[in-house]
C-alpha cells in the first residue's frame, strides 16, 4: 500500500478507536446528567426513566455505541440533554469561533517563530539571541494561565481592547466595518497569549533546528565555494531544517481545536473549549463525546496533512529505496 | 558458553559458510517493492587459528556476509556452521551460549558509541551483560582487573580506562574495540573494515597487534575489507566476493599471482596501481 | 624543477591554535611554510592530527570558530589572505581557490539534485542564466568522467555511490575553473579500487586548465605518479619536501623513511605471510603539549641526544629538499 495510503488507513483505525475509549470511559466516569434531578424530590423516578429512554442512555453499552457510529457517518453526532438540540450543529457553530482563534493564533506565531528562529540561529550569541532565549525561559516557565491571567488583567486596565466573549453587546446594531473591528478587538486578547506560549517553544526548535544545520559539513563545503550567506541559508540551510519543523507544525495544527481550552474560558471566548468543558461537568454525554471526536479528526489530520508534507519535500522519504546495500 | 573442547584438532574448520543466502527489499513507498539479493550464495571455509579474508568493493556483499555469520541478521538460507553446529536459524535463545564465541568489530567502532561511555564502561560491557545473565561471575573489581589486563593487552595504559573515548586518537579507539572483543575470550573474531579509514602508521600498529593477539590467544580470523594490497599480508586464504557471491578462493600466494576472475583482477590492479608506480618511485621490481 | 617560476601562492610560518570550550588550547599548525607553483600538483603527506586538514582550511579561512590563525601569512597572488575580511574573501571561495571536503558522503547537501549542487557555485560567481548554467554543468559532469550526465543531474546524494559524489565535489570545485584545488584526502574514505579514478580526473583537470592542485593525504602511494612535489607533515610542521621520485626513492627524514617503508611493504611481490608490519612505535605527539626538541624524537630509530634538546632547524643536503633532521646538519 501507498505511504499515504497507510498513513490514512491507521488515521481511521486511530478515530475509531478513540471513539470506543471515549464510551467506555464515559461509561466507567461516576454520575450521570441525571444526578441532580434525581435529587430533586419534585420530580418523580418515572419521569426521570422516561427522560432517560427518551434519549436512549438505559440501552446496553454496545447497542448504543453502534447507533452512535451509524449516525456518525452520517454526520450525526446525537442529542444534547443540556441545550435539547443536535451535537452535530451545536459543536460546529463553537467549534468555528475555536478555528478563527486558533488558525489565528497559529499563523501569528509561526510568522513570527521562523524569521526569529532563523535570525537567532544566524547570529547566535548577539544581543537579540541571548533576549529572545531569556524571554523565551521565562514564558516557557511560567504557567500559561498565570500569563493569561495577568494579561486579563493589564488589558482590564488598559481599556483599548475589549475583553470578554466575541462581540459587544450591541453587535447586531454595528456597520460592517464597525462588526469587524469589534470582532478584531475581541480576539487581540486570547490571540497574544497563545502567540506569546506558543512562540516561546516553536522558536527555539526552528533555532536548534537551524543551527544543527547551519554546522553540517554540506554547508560549509557550499560556503567554501563562495556561495553568499543568504543563499545559503535559504536554498541550503532552510529546507533541511524544515523537516523538523514541518513535524511540530503538525503538532501544532494538529492542536487548532485542542490547545486553547483554558485560555477560551478565561477571556470567556465562546469556542469549543467552554463548551466541552460545561458538557463534562454536567455529564452531558453525546456532546461530550462529539466534542472529543471533533478535536481528534482534526490531531489526526493535522499530523497526517504534516507526513503528507514532509513526503512532498524530502526526496530522501519517498521516491526511491536506499542506493548501496 | 563455548569453551575449548579437548578434542579438536587443529585443523578442524571452526567457521564453514554454506551457500549463504539474504536479500533486503527496495522501495516500498511509491515505486514496487523489489528485492535486492545483497548474498546470492557465499561459500567458505576457515580452519582453526587461520585468517580468511572476503575481499571485494562497496555493494558485492561482503558487509552482509559478516552480520549473518555473527548472527547480527538472520540469513534467508544456507548454512553457518560453528563447529559443526548450524546456527543460521536459530533463535534468539539458543544463540546465547555462541554468541561470546564470536565477536565483532567495525570500521571505526568507537566512534558509533556514546562519547560519555569512559573506556572501561565500553570495554566491560560485554562481562556486564553477561553476569546479568548469570552465566558468569563478575563483580566490579574483577571486572575493573580484566579492562585492565586487556587494555594492557592492546597496548593502552590501563591509567586510562576512566577517561572518556573521546580523548583516544582513531588508532587507539580501535585497540579499545579490540580489547572489547576481546573480553569475553572468543574464538572467532570478525573484522569488518577495522583497518579501513586509520592511518598507514596506525594501520600498521593495528595489524601487528591483530598478529600478535591471534598468536597469543589462538584467535581465527575473518577479515572484510576493500583492500586487497593491505589483507594479502594478514590472510592465509582470500575469498573475493561480487555481485553477492564468491567468485574465487583460494589461498592468497595464489590468489595475488594468478587470479582468474574479473572482480578478482580489477582489485589486484587497484593494488598493484598503487605499489608499482610506488615500486618504480623507490626502485623496487613491481 | 624550474626554480624561475614564480610561486603564486606561499604559505609562510602558519600558526593555528584551536581554543576549545572545555578544554586545552592545541596548537595544530606551528610554523607551516609551503610554497606552490602554478600548474603544480603538490602533495602534503601526514598523519591524522599533524595539521594538514587544518592547513587545507586555513586557505579560505574555513575553519571553525574556535580556532585562531595566530601567526603568518598565506600569500595568494600578492594578496595575505589571512588579513582579508569575510566579504573579500567570498569573491576567491570556489572561483579562484576551491577546497574539496574529505568525507564525500557527506559534503554534499541532500535535499538538492546533484546537477544543481553544482550550478549554485556557478551562481554564486558568473551571470549566467539558469539554461547556460545548466549547459555548463553537463560539461562539467562529462569533464569528470559522467558519460550520462543528464542522468546525474538529476539524481540525489543519496542515490549515488562514494565514487560518483566525489566526482561531484571535484566538478564543483573547478566550475569556476579556479588556479588552486585543495583536495583534503580525496580518496581516503572511498575503496581502493577507485583511487585511481580520482587521481585520473584530477590529472585530466590539471592537464586541461593548468589547476595547481594541494593534494592531502596520510597515504603515500596517492602520490606516486601523481604529485610533482611532496611536503612530509609531522606535529604542525613540514619536516621535509622534495619532488615525488625524490621523497619515495631517497626519503631523507627518519619519519618520511618509516612510511615509505610500510607502504613499500604492500608491494605484492614478495609475499610471506605472518611477517611483521614495518610499524612506528609509539603516537604522534599530543598537541597540547608539544616538546622542545624534535616532535618525532620519541620515535625515531635514529635519535640523538641533540633531537630532544632543541627543534631542528632547516638543512638543505640536496638542491631543493629541505629537511628538518639533525642527520643532515648541526
Amino acid at each position: 500500500m501507498s505511504y499515504i495510503g497507510r498513513r490514512l488507513a491507521r488515521a481511521i483505525l486511530l478515530l475509531v478507536g478513540v471513539s470506543a475509549l471515549c464510551f467506555l470511559f464515559t461509561e466507567i466516569a461516576p454520575g450521570s446528567f441525571f444526578d441532580e434531578l434525581r435529587l430533586n424530590p419534585q420530580i418523580s423516578p418515572e419521569t426521570i426513566s422516561a427522560l432517560r429512554s427518551h434519549y436512549g442512555l438505559d440501552q446496553p453499552l454496545l447497542v448504543r455505541y453502534a447507533h452512535w457510529m451509524k449516525s456518525a457517518l452520517h454526520a450525526d453526532l446525537g442529542y444534547s440533554i443540556a441545550y435539547n438540540v443536535p451535537v452535530a450543529p451545536l459543536l460546529w457553530s463553537r467549534a468555528k469561533n475555536t478555528l478563527l482563534l486558533t488558525t489565528t493564533a497559529l499563523v501569528l506565531t509561526w510568522m513570527i517563530s521562523v524569521p526569529l528562529g532563523v535570525w537567532t540561529a544566524n547570529r547566535r550569541g548577539g544581543l537579540l539571541d541571548r533576549m529572545v532565549s531569556l524571554t523565551g525561559s521565562l514564558l516557557i516557565s511560567i504557567p500559561e494561565i498565570v500569563i493569561a491571567v495577568a494579561l486579563l488583567a493589564i488589558a482590564v486596565r488598559w481599556r483599548v481592547l475589549r475583553v470578554g466573549g466575541m462581540m459587544s453587546a450591541d453587535f447586531e446594531s454595528f456597520s460592517a466595518w464597525a462588526k469587524l473591528q469589534d470582532l478584531l478587538l475581541h480576539l487581540a486578547l486570547p490571540a497574544f497569549i497563545l502567540v506569546l506560549s506558543e512562540t516561546a517553544i516553536i522558536v527555539r526548535h526552528v533555532r536548534a533546528s537551524v543551527l544543527e544545520v547551519l554546522g553540517a559539513p554540506y554547508v560549509q563545503a557550499a560556503r567554501g565555494f563562495g556561495v553568499s550567506q543568504t543563499r545559503l541559508l535559504f536554498r541550503h540551510v532552510l529546507p533541511v531544517a524544515a523537516n523538523p519543523a514541518i513535524s511540530l507544525l503538525g503538532f501544532s495544527l494538529a492542536g487548532l481545536l485542542s490547545g486553547s481550552l483554558m485560555v477560551e474560558v478565561i477571556c470567556g471566548w465562546p469556542g469549543l473549549g467552554p463548551l466541552i468543558l460545561e458538557a463534562t461537568l454536567s455529564r452531558d454525554l453525546y456532546l461530550v463525546i462529539g466534542g472529543i471526536m471533533f478535536s481528534a479528526l482534526f490531531m489526526v489530520g493535522g499530523n497526517l496533512l504534516a507526513d503528507v508534507m514532509l513526503l512532498a519535500l524530502d526526496p530522501r522519504i519517498s521516491r526511491e529505496g536506499t542506493d548501496a546495500l | 558458553m563455548y569453551a575449548d573442547s579437548p578434542n579438536d584438532t587443529p585443523t578442524e574448520s571452526l567457521l564453514c559458510v554454506q551457500a549463504l543466502r539474504k536479500q533486503y527489499v527496495r522501495g516500498g513507498i511509491w515505486r514496487k517493492r523489489v528485492p535486492v539479493a545483497a548474498v546470492n550464495g557465499v561459500d567458505f571455509e576457515i580452519p582453526r587459528g587461520r585468517t580468511f579474508a572476503l575481499v571485494g568493493e562497496s555493494g558485492s556483499g561482503k558487509s552482509t556476509v559478516a552480520r549473518c555469520v555473527t548472527r547480527l541478521e538472520r540469513p534467508d538460507s544456507g548454512r553457518i556452521l560453528i563447529r559443526g553446529i548450524n546456527i543460521a536459524q536459530l533463535r534468539s535463545r539458543d544463540l546465547l551460549p555462541f554468541r561470546s564465541g564470536i565477536q565483532i568489530v567495525f570500521q571505526d567502532a568507537i566512534t558509533s558509541m556514546n562519547p560519555r561511555f569512559s573506556a572501561l564502561e565500553i570495554i566491560e560491557e560485554p562481562l556486564l551483560i553477561q553476569s546479568q545473565r548469570g552465566q558468569v561471575e563478575y563483580d566490579r573489581r574483577n571486572r575493573r582487573d580484566r579492562v585492565g589486563a586487556l587494555m594492557v593487552e592492546v597496548g593502552i595504559s590501563p591509567d586510562w580506562m576512566h577517561r572518556s573515548i573521546l580523548h583516544f586518537s582513531g588508532g587507539q579507539r580501535q585497540r579499545l574495540a579490540l580489547a572489547r572483543a576481546l573480553a569475553l575470550r572468543p574464538q572467532l573474531l570478525v573484522l569488518d573494515e577495522a583497518l579501513s579509514g586509520l592511518d598507514l602508521s596506525t594501520q600498521a600498529q593495528v595489524a601487528n597487534l591483530l598478529l600478535d593477539l591471534q598468536a597469543a590467544h589462538s584467535l581465527t580470523y575473518l577479515l572484510i575489507s576493500h583492500d586487497l594490497g593491505l589483507v594479502a599480508r594478514l590472510a592465509d586464504e582470500i575469498g573475493v566476493m561480487s555481485g553477492g557471491q564468491t567468485v574465487e578462493i583460494g589461498p592468497t600466494q595464489q590468489i595475488v599471482t594468478s587470479p582468474n576472475h574479473a572482480a578478482t583482477k580489477k582489485l589486484l590492479a587497484a593494488a598493484r596501481t598503487a605499489t608499482s608506480a610506488f615500486a618504480a618511485a623507490t626502485g623496487e621490481q613491481a | 624543477m624550474d626554480d624561475s617560476k614564480e610561486h603564486f601562492a606561499e604559505v609562510k610560518d602558519l600558526k593555528v591554535t584551536y581554543y576549545p570550550e572545555d578544554g586545552v588550547p592545541v596548537r595544530a599548525l606551528d610554523g607551516a611554510n609551503l610554497k606552490i607553483r602554478a600548474g603544480e600538483i603538490v602533495g602534503i603527506l601526514g598523519e591524522s592530527g599533524c595539521g594538514k586538514s587544518t592547513l587545507a582550511s586555513a586557505w579560505l579561512r574555513l575553519l571553525p570558530p574556535h580556532a585562531s590563525c595566530e601567526a603568518g601569512t598565506i600569500v595568494f597572488r600578492g594578496r595575505n589572505l589571512l588579513t582579508l575580511s569575510e566579504q573579500e574573501l567570498r569573491p576567491l571561495r570556489g572561483k579562484e581557490i576551491s577546497l574539496i571536503s574529505q568525507d564525500p558522503a557527506l559534503s554534499l547537501n541532500p535535499l538538492i539534485m546533484a546537477g544543481s549542487q553544482i550550478g549554485e557555485v556557478l551562481r554564486a560567481h558568473s551571470l549566467l542564466n539558469a539554461r547556460q548554467r545548466r549547459g555548463q554543468v553537463m560539461e562539467l559532469l562529462r569533464e569528470v568522467g559522467f558519460n550520462h550526465p543528464e542522468e546525474i543531474y538529476s539524481a540525489y546524494p543519496h542515490q549515488l555511490s562514494g565514487g560518483q559524489r566525489q566526482r561531484i565535489a571535484i566538478a564543483q570545485a573547478v566550475a569556476c575553473r579556479p588556479a588552486l584545488v585543495i583536495a583534503d584526502e580525496p580518496t581516503s574514505k572511498l575503496d581502493s579500487t577507485l583511487q585511481a579514478e580520482i587521481v585520473s580526473v584530477l590529472l585530466q583537470i590539471r592537464k586541461r586548465h593548468a589547476t595547481a592542485i594541494l593534494v592531502i593525504s596520510h597515504d603515500p602511494s596517492l602520490f606516486t605518479g601523481f604529485a610533482d612535489r611532496v611536503a612530509v607533515m609531522y606535529a604542525g610542521r613540514i619536516i621535509e619536501v622534495g619532488s615525488s621520485p625524490e621523497i619515495f626513492g631517497r626519503p631523507l627524514h627518519p619519519y618520511t623513511q618509516a612510511l615509505v617503508q610500510i607502504a613499500a611493504y604492500s608491494v605484492l611481490t614478495k609475499l610471506q605471510t605472518g611477517l611483521r608490519f614495518p610499524a612506528i612505535e609509539g603516537e604522534s605527539p599530543d598537541p597540547t603539549c608539544i616538546p622542545a626538541g624534535c616532535r618525532f624524537e620519541p620515535r625515531c630509530s635514529d635519535r640523538m641526544e641533540i633531537c630532544s634538546q632543541s627543534y631542528p632547524p632547516q638543512f638543505m643536503p640536496d638542491p631543493s629538499r629541505p629537511v628538518n633532521c639533525f642527520k643532515y646538519g648541526e
